[in-house]
């Protein structure tokens, strides 16, 4: 195995620790680190049945290994990037409170879970290939201007499977508001300023 | 997990050194097989897990059937020697030839292989009659072994049934790819853990006894409460600490053991990430190497393309479920993780 140029071996030994190959993205290494803490710090049926093979202390130690791993990650990238990518970072715990008092997904929601998780836009772009516009369009609920709804139920349930929420409970609670939305104004699709705008620009 | 590596493989001499009474000489301790000997030679594989009804079976017959279509020769062999059950997958009707020809009549097993209705796949039913599996001696076992490898075929995909008693667990540790199947239930994750410690401690018990160390394996498992022992890891590092030849046996024995887990009867999005929890705890806590070969969704049409005698690949060739087994096959077939 030869580290792939640029990366030392403390980076491929922290990815190791985030079960993740060497050529990792930092969106991988995100959600791995997410996944893990979450693995770790709760019980799930995975963890059940060998609860009883490990102490409390070892499994800190593990926890407290998966964070070392990240914090080294992320300063890495954030060398490599000249950017702080750790300013609105919030721990998986506290992502998890704040969902768990959270009714419906909204655009809002989604936006705050984003920030949480300390992605920009862009970076949702790159790995859901929605491109940004649309996701600032969900964010803001900006139901006028919304793509017809068999591609925003696709990007909303795209955006909120990134971000690891429940895509079908997000989509259906989100396509619920614009429909909604649709009643009030009189029903029927909206005017697709979205097509509009294209065939503007042929002309 | 980014290494790349021929999975684990346990030659005959080394079960011949394990057990003289199989009637064998006893191999030298230094003579072990290259690694690449075999590279060019059958290629085995064997999928496990400890529960039944996981779909063992399922997978390792629809994996067959990709591999096939890709131009494999393929051999699949049902080494659940009290309950074959695969022929029924391709809807072989009581088949003639069983591995009862092969231990009761010595027939060759080359010549016990059943055709499937796929181009490419042949079928190597298990002992239908053989009322007392269990009794099946060890010798037989071992000739057995020995010969799967010869047979005419790219890889022969061993379903090797439940359970985890130790012919389960070595027909397993005959495969140089060891997929260990999985369902998102409690039980079979459970039963899972069960297995693979099982499968690791007799591969342990195998490198150790190989140096004449067996006795100390025994003892150290005997006194884990007092030594503090608590799951296999912690017995690797008890052990490592005892000498440093020792180290160096269980770094081999470890060095080319690798799980592929694969999980099936996925119905919810979130179950496809059990698949990464186990893998995660079997590095973690296990300290064994694994990697999360991919997912196979719920699908009703599956128990009825059973029921029906049909293989379900060649009926729903279209489906959801059959483009995550092809998946499945190609990621285990590029010893790559899923994702």
């Amino acid at each position: 195995m030869t580290p792939p140029a640029g990366k030392p071996a403390e980076i491929i030994e922290a990815l190791q620790v985030l079960e993740l190959p060497a050529e990792a993205t930092l969106t991988q290494i995100r959600q791995s680190y997410r996944f893990l803490k979450d693995l770790y710090g709760g019980e799930s049926i995975a963890t059940l049945p060998v609860s009883g093979e490990i102490s409390t202390k070892d499994r800190q130690q593990i926890i407290e290994k998966i964070d070392a791993a990240y914090e080294a990650l992320i300063r890495f990238f954030e060398d490599e990037r000249g950017r702080d990518l750790s300013v609105q970072r919030s721990a998986p715990d506290e992502i998890a409170r704040y969902l768990a008092d959270v009714e419906e997904i909204t655009g809002a929601v989604l936006k705050t879970v984003r920030k949480m998780q300390g992605f920009v836009p862009e970076e949702v772009a790159a790995e859901t290939r929605i491109p940004v516009l649309n996701l600032e369009r969900i964010e803001q609920e900006d139901f006028a201007a919304f793509p017809p709804p068999v591609y925003t139920r696709g990007f909303v349930s795209g955006y909120a499977d990134f971000l690891g929420l429940e895509a079908d409970r997000a989509s259906s609670d989100f396509m619920r508001r614009f429909n909604a939305w649709k009643e009030n104004r009189g029903g029927g699709n909206p005017p697709h300023r979205f097509r509009l705008a294209f065939w503007k620009k042929k002309k | 997990m980014v290494r790349m590596k021929v999975a684990g493989e346990m030659s005959y001499e080394a079960f011949a050194a394990e057990n003289p009474a199989s009637g064998a000489a006893p191999a030298p301790k230094q003579i072990r097989p290259a690694p690449d000997r075999r590279t060019k030679e059958t290629k085995i594989w064997a999928v496990g897990g400890g529960k039944g009804g996981i779909g063992k079976s399922f997978i390792i017959s629809s994996v067959a059937q990709c591999l096939a279509r890709k131009g494999h020769r393929i051999v699949l062999l049902d080494a659940d020697l009290g309950g074959a059950n695969l022929h029924t997958f391709f809807g072989v009707d009581r088949p003639r030839t069983t591995l009862t020809e092969f231990f009761e009549r010595q027939i060759p097993l080359s010549s016990l292989v059943c055709e499937t209705g796929v181009p490419n796949l042949g079928l190597l039913i298990g002992a239908l009659d053989t009322l007392a599996a269990d009794h099946i001696r060890y010798s037989q076992k071992m000739k057995l072994f020995r010969h799967i490898r010869t047979l005419p075929a790219d890889y022969v995909l061993i379903d090797i049934g439940a359970g985890t008693h130790f012919h389960t667990v070595d027909s397993f540790l005959l495969a140089d790819t060891l997929i260990a199947a999985v369902v998102p239930e409690l039980i079979s994750v459970e039963n899972l853990y069960y297995f693979l410690k099982s499968v690791f401690y007799r591969k342990l018990l195998r490198a150790m006894s190989e140096n004449g160390w067996k006795t100390i394996i025994f003892e150290t498992w005997k006194n884990r409460r007092n030594l503090g022992i608590r799951n296999v890891k912690e017995l690797t590092d008890y052990l490592r600490t005892q000498s440093g030849e020792i180290s160096g046996v269980i770094d081999e024995a470890l060095s080319d053991f690798l799980f592929h887990i694969v999980v099936n009867k996925v119905r919810r999005r979130q179950e496809i990430k059990v698949g990464l929890g186990v893998k995660s705890i079997c590095m973690k806590y296990f300290g064994l190497d694994a990697r999360y070969a991919g997912y196979i969704e719920h699908d009703e049409l599956v128990s009825r393309s059973i029921n029906k005698r049909q293989p379900y690949l060649q009926t729903h060739t279209g489906s959801r479920c059959s483009g995550q087994i092809e998946v499945v096959a190609e990621n285990l077939l590029q010893q790559k993780a899923f994702g």
